[in-house]
């Protein structure tokens, strides 16, 4: 059957010589169209970090408080694949360890599959009911801005103590990183 | 005309069906049943993960060279594998089975040709209470850490993942601090990951080996020699005899 169908589509000609297919070219045209459209229906599309946020916040800035925002929601509600998609694949957390001067004691959670660990195993089993970033100081160079942050998680405040870093990719914002416990201990 | 047209509306829908075929298989695929999938009876087949709670994107299936699940003993385990020779090695903390409560709890020492060695606890159990991430406990014990994961590329191809934990601590009375490398993932039977039919956790323990690097590239060379082959779990089953 198919063969016969291309044996048509390839070799038959009219009296002028056109092939068919030339002369059914604006027929085939439709079909290749809706194959198109078809495939780029379940093609992955280029989202994540900020972009994937609903409503899309428009600017950088906005973006990047949205960002964070959603950090802090996501972790209230465990939505883990949602967090997921806000970090950079080389993004890491770290704990300061409230000694911002001494950067030996920190401690590390390197890339996306310790950064979802931290979450699961540490984050999430205190169910925070609140962890809503505030006090934001944003600065942006470019694709990267760097941000300090006062968190608080349920009855936890820590006064800008968090810093985060973002990256721009596209038109979308993602987490770098994390440092927390960036407040210094009082003596 | 009329045969012209005939042809043409078979043109059309070959290419649209071409396109849909092409288009949605993989999502149609699994319920035509064209998709095998491991089940509980394969052989020395399991499902790996970096955690139990949920499935994380580092899910595999793997082809194992021993039994790690819980209709056997995980005693059963080689004591010898490659340059490895292994000795019991039990735990003697009355508090860790009292705490975990596990079903099987297996722990070994095991040493290579070049003076290396490795503990490789196997721990068991039906539900969550046996299986504390190693770090929460490194944490409860003072150690300072930093986590991550690695892969293992296995011999016959594909490549599994676990974390690791590099900690250090500074005991009293010492000037350098200790140093462990730590290595993990857990094991299921099938890929319906339920709690119920047993979970395995396969942990690797060491002090450090030249660079943090080297070290896990060492338990890597240890973990290879009990798993063969990993893949998505259809792969795998395809790939079985």
């Amino acid at each position: 059957m198919l063969p016969a169908v291309c044996s048509r589509l390839f070799s038959t000609r009219d009296d002028s010589g056109r092939s068919w297919l030339l002369r059914s070219g604006g027929i085939l045209v439709l079909p290749a169209i809706l194959c198109v459209i078809l495939a780029s229906c379940v093609a992955p599309a280029v989202t994540g970090g900020s972009c994937d946020l609903d409503p899309a916040p428009a600017g950088d800035e906005a973006a990047i408080r949205a960002v964070i925002e959603a950090e802090g929601h996501y972790v209230v509600t465990q939505q883990i694949d949602a967090l997921m998609a806000l970090w950079t694949e080389s993004a890491f957390v770290a704990n300061a360890k409230n000694t911002p001067d001494t950067a030996d004691d920190d401690q590390f959670w390197r890339e996306k599959d310790a950064i979802r660990h931290r979450y699961v195993r540490t984050v999430f089993p205190g169910a925070p009911a609140a962890a809503a970033p505030a006090d934001l100081e944003i600065r942006i160079d470019g694709n990267r801005a760097e941000v300090t942050a006062t968190t608080r998680i349920g009855a936890e405040v820590a006064p800008a103590g968090d810093r985060w870093v973002l990256a721009k990719s596209g038109q979308c914002w993602f987490l770098e990183s994390l440092t927390y416990n960036l407040e210094a201990q009082q003596p | 005309m009329a045969n012209r047209t005939t042809w043409s509306a078979v043109a059309i829908g070959l290419l649209l069906a071409i396109g849909l075929i092409a288009v949605y298989y993989p999502q149609l695929a699994p319920a035509l049943g064209s998709a095998p999938s491991l089940s509980a009876g394969d052989e020395f087949t399991y499902i790996t993960d970096l955690d139990f709670w949920q499935r994380t994107p580092r899910e595999r299936a793997v082809l194992a060279t021993s039994r790690f699940d819980l209709g056997h003993d995980l005693n059963d385990v080689p004591m010898e594998v490659g340059p490895w020779k292994g000795v019991d090695d039990p735990e003697t903390n009355r508090e860790v089975m009292i705490l975990l409560e596990p079903e099987q709890y297996v722990q070994r020492l095991y040493d290579d040709d070049q003076g290396r060695y490795l503990w490789l606890t196997m721990v068991g159990g039906r539900s969550s209470q046996p299986f504390h991430a190693p770090d929460i406990c490194y944490d409860a014990d003072g150690w300072q850490y930093d986590l991550g994961s690695h892969a293992t590329a296995l011999e016959d191809g594909g490549e599994i993942y676990g974390l690791w934990l590099h900690g250090k601590k500074l005991f009293e009375g010492d000037t350098v601090p200790e140093e462990h490398v730590v290595y993990y993932f857990y094991l299921f039977p099938d890929e319906q990951r339920n709690q119920a039919d047993g979970i395995v956790l396969f942990k690797t323990t060491s002090a450090r080996f030249g660079t943090l690097e080297e070290t896990l590239a060492m338990h890597e060379a240890f973990v290879r020699e009990f798993f063969r082959k990993a893949g998505a779990p259809a792969e795998l089953a395809q790939a079985l005899p």
